[in-house]
Formats: C-alpha cells, structure tokens, sequence
C-alpha cells in the first residue's frame, strides 16, 4: 500500500482562518451539540441491540421511541441458534364443502428464485415472514388485535400466490405449518428423522 | 522523586492530554474525516438501490404498491399500534394509495433519485429527498423489510449529514471545471463575507465528521451484536451453525452448492468459527491500520459467500459497504491511482517515478481515517 500519497486540497474544507469571538462561539456550540446528540445516539444505539441489559429493558420505551422506526436494528439472523427445521406453508382449499389437495405454497416461492443471484423479496422473504409474524403474535396471550392483523396479511399473502398458481381458493382455505427436521451432522437422512410433522394454522373464510 | 517533583509531572502530562484532546477536537472542526469513503459509500448506496428498485420493479406494485397484501386499512392499523401515527404519519404513508399513476411516479421518482445520488449531483439536497423515500419505502414495506432494506435506511439517514459529493460526482467535476474556467464559487463571498463563509464551512465539517463516526458505530454495532448473539447459541459454540444454515431451502440459491459446503463437515465447522470471530474482532481490529486490511477482505470473502448462497445478494452488497467507512484516504488515493494506471496507455508509466511508501509519512492522510477517531 502507497501510504505517502498525499490527498489533494479540498476546495471546500474550512480554510483555518481565523474566526471572531462570536463565530467562534457558534461553532463551539454547534461542535458540543452534535458530540451530544452523537452521544445519545450511540447510547440508544448500543442499548437497543443490548437486549438482554437490563437498562435495555428498563428503558425499553425510550429507546424504541427514540431508534423507531428511522434507526432499526435487528442483526441476530442464524442466532443464537439457526433453526434445525425446514419449514413449509401449505393450504387447501374448501370449494363448495370439498377440500382439495395441499399445496405446498414455500416449495412454489423457493423454486421462483432457485439460480437466481438476485432474487426478488417476494419470492425469498414476503411468505416466510409472513408466517413468522403470524405465529409471534399467535403465541402471544393477549393478542387478538394483532393476531387479527397479521392474520389477515398472511391470508392475503396466501391468496396472491394461490391466484399465481392458477389454484382456486374457494370459499375457504386451511393453512399447515410442515417442518421437516434437518438431520444432525454426520447423520443418515433416513425416513424416521425427516418425517415431516404438520401443525394447523388456521382455517379462514375468503371474502369474496 | 519528591512528592512536587512527581505532582509536576502529571500536571505536565495532564495538560499534555489536555493539549492533545483539544488539538483533536479543534481537527475535527476542520478536517472532513474520509470524504473518499463518504463518496464510495454515497456511490454504493445509490448504485445499490438502484438496482433493488429496477430488479423489484416487476413486483412493485406487490411490495410497497396498490395491489401489496399488505393493504391500505392493515398499514393504517399497524401504524396506529406502533404509535407511528403522529406528525409524521403522512410521510410514512406517502405510498399508500390507490391510484396506480401516483404510486408509480414516487416510484420513478425514487429510482431518479437513486441514480442521482450516485453520479452526485447536487449532493446534499438530492441525499435528503433520496432518504426522505427511503424512509416511506421502508415504513410501506415494514411487513417484508429485509436486512438489505434495514442497512439501506440506516446508511441512507446518516448519509444527510455526510459532505458525499466532494469526490468522485458531478458535483466535483463541474466545480474543477468552474476552477479552472477561474470563476471559482465566489458568490457565496460576495454574498456573506468570507468569515460566514469559514463559518459554515467549519459547521459543515463537525456535522460530517459527526455522520461518519455515526456509520462507523454503526457498522462496528452490527458486527459486535451479531457475534455476541451468535455466541449464546449451542450450535455457534460447537461448529455446526454453518451446516443448518446451508440446509435450508429457504435460503440458498443453488440447494447443490449449499448441500456440497454441509457435507463437508470441517470446512463448515471452520467457516461458523471464521464468521463468528471475525465478527466479534471487527470493532477492534479497524483501529489498526495494517489488521484492518486483513478483516476488511475477511469479511469481503464471508459476504460474497452469503450473497451467492444464502440469496441474499442485496444484503451482502450494502454491508460491504458499509465497511467502506473503513478505509483511509490513503488506500482510495492508491486506488484510483492504481486505476489511472491501469487505464492508461501502457507506454507512459509517470507512476513509476513516485518515491517508495515511507513508514511514517502518511501523518496527513491518517487524521482521514474514521477508525482512528470515531
């Protein structure tokens, strides 16, 4: 590496010269009130992706009010453990009282993107994320609106892609969480550890 | 020694630091801290968005758009339960509509953004407005926003108090062309007087002094977090993160390359520990001018890895630069001198002529790092 290459002037840096009293003071000022509010940043900054400190949690209102929704933080993906499960949405329809077959709506996104260098997030992440927002606020005691909400998302998620695949969706769909355990290491991918175990999500009426 | 003998002493020492944090803070009044990595990054985040917004453009109307799942009654009562329904409600709802023609003109209009904001023109108004959509394609997709979208906004934030455009834009180009034209910018003079005109300029150079430490936290926060919840998990600690990972059919752009990497169970074990120390030495190791160098291409490696296996190209790009931040002026002088070179006829070989690197001499070009002062 050249280390003796010299920058260039920059025509638009501050020249040095000399600034009154008055000026002088303003740049003080403005020099500690952007060190403060740096400060406070940095502060809330650490704190939010601090979870586990109990100031974090203490001030968990203030922190939030202040990073959101402009400064989001959320870098624990694969952590602190990656799941061992490879998890699929599946549904079915009920047209006219008769339920079709499932469709498995994860392996159709998947092979949307498969090759793909850039793929689209409708096809990588909308469906993933969907399920797993409705499962979170699922699980939540005391949730209905919010399950209410994030219900009917992943129900319109669901439709969009049903419509894609040219499927009729009836008067109602059921949904299916299937996970297929991922073998350990080192391990036979034989039948009895990969049977997938299914988990009913949830049967919803479409509104026409 | 005696007891005044040694009081001496530190009083000296003491005023000493003193001294010393004073000349820092007057530099950084003065000094613009990387304006080389503040351009790369301005370029990379508007080159990168870009080309998110082109590749999504045939998905649009899904992600943020008239017909997105996410509909216009949901997005309302989700804002309500946030309490994002304040005095800025309507900037975050700026892309809820049902007029296809209005959601597509913000959308051309974030696209021409984007491409301004790379070549830098008008820098500092074109990185406002670009952060100001930035911001409501954020909040309109808040349902799907992916790490990509995450760090774009983050960068996109701070990048409205970072001086961009002084290199590498169209801006630096036609105020070259206007010096050496010899009008240079005298008008503000005219207009303020030239003491005015220091002022702003030293105002300015704290508020980019104080963006760039901001990116640099930023990206080292991401780095440290990251390594600290990766090692409160089983799998980190014993190698086998890395195999779960590539076993995904969530996450992999070719389900063979991926299944190739898991069965071979030592090199994975190997990458998991790669990326979790190197993750957790990040923040420490740009301090250091030479080790630095190492980590950067560590981590250039590891996210090229993620982008071509894992399907998350976006991310991987904006995270590289990111890292940008990094780097001294020195490296990007070198760089572009390197590309100048390599340009160049291959007969006219002035480089070759320049003294050998000194140890020691590159005292001016590295106050420019952020590393050394964030």
């Amino acid at each position: 590496m050249a280390e003796s290459v010299i920058p260039p002037p920059d025509p638009l840096a501050p020249r040095g010269t000399p600034l009154g009293a008055s000026r002088r003071e303003i740049v003080r000022w403005f020099a500690a009130f952007v060190g403060f509010v740096a400060l406070i940043h940095s502060t809330m900054l650490l704190l939010s992706v601090a979870t586990d400190f109990p100031l974090s949690k203490t001030y968990a209102k203030q922190v939030n009010g202040w990073m959101r929704p402009l400064f989001p933080q959320d870098w624990s993906i694969f952590a602190p453990e990656p799941s061992k499960f490879n998890q699929h949405l599946e549904v079915r329809a009920n047209i006219d009282g008769k339920f079709g077959p499932w469709i498995d709506l994860t392996a159709h996104d998947n092979a949307a993107y498969r090759g793909e260098l850039l793929p689209s997030i409708e096809d990588q992440l909308v469906l993933r994320r969907a399920v797993s927002q409705y499962r979170t606020s699922a699980a939540r005691p005391n949730a209905r609106q919010a399950t209410g909400r994030s219900a009917r998302y992943l129900l319109n998620v669901v439709l969009v892609r049903l419509e894609d695949m040219g499927q009729e969706p009836g008067q109602a769909v059921q949904l299916r969480l299937k996970s297929t355990r991922i073998p350990p290491p080192g391990t036979r991918s034989d039948a009895a550890v990969t049977r997938p175990q299914y988990q009913t999500l949830g049967y919803w009426k479409v509104r026409s | 020694m005696t007891v005044r003998a040694a009081l001496a002493l530190g009083l000296d020492s003491a005023g000493g630091l003193g001294r010393q944090v004073a000349a820092t803070a007057r530099k950084l009044t003065l000094q613009p801290l990387a304006p080389y990595s503040a351009a790369a990054i301005r370029i990379g985040l508007g080159g990168l968005y870009l080309i998110h917004l082109l590749r999504e453009s045939v998905r649009a109307d899904r992600l943020w758009g008239p017909g997105s799942p996410f509909t216009a009654d949901l997005f309302d009562q989700t804002l309500k339960a946030r309490g994002w329904d304040g005095a800025f409600s309507w900037w975050y709802s700026l892309l809820v509509t049902d007029s296809a023609l209005v959601f597509w003109a913000w959308y051309a209009l974030a696209v021409v953004l984007s491409a301004l904001l790379m070549l830098g023109w008008r820098t500092r108004v074109v990185a406002v407005l670009f952060w100001f959509l930035v911001v409501a394609f954020y909040v309109r997709g808040s349902m799907a926003n992916s790490g990509w979208a995450l760090l774009s906004l983050l960068f996109a934030n701070y990048l409205v108090f970072v001086a961009s455009g002084r290199h590498w834009s169209l801006d630096a180009r036609r105020r070259a062309r206007r010096a050496e034209e010899g009008k240079a910018a005298r008008s503000k003079f005219v207009f303020w007087g030239e003491e005015t005109e220091e002022l702003r300029r030293r105002l300015v150079t704290i508020l980019h002094n104080g963006g760039m430490a901001m990116i640099a936290l930023q990206v080292m926060v991401i780095y440290g977090s990251a390594a600290m919840y990766k090692i409160q998990g089983e799998s980190w600690r014993n190698g086998t993160a890395l195999y779960y990972t590539m076993m995904y059919d969530d996450f992999s752009t070719f389900p063979e390359l991926s299944a190739w990497v898991a069965s071979h169970g030592t090199f994975a074990a190997l990458m998991a520990y790669v990326t979790v120390f190197s993750q957790m030495l990040f923040p420490a190791l740009v301090f250091n001018r030479r080790l630095k160098y190492c980590i950067l291409v560590v981590m250039l490696a590891t996210h090229i890895g993620i982008g071509v296996l894992m399907a998350l190209p976006m991310f991987s790009a904006i995270t590289i630069v990111g890292d940008l931040v990094f780097l001294p002026t020195t490296f990007w002088l070198a760089a572009s001198r390197l590309v100048r070179t390599a340009r160049a006829a291959p007969e006219e070989k002035p480089e070759a002529s320049l003294p050998p690197p000194r140890e020691g001499a590159d005292g001016q070009a590295k106050g420019a790092e952020v590393g050394s002062s964030a």
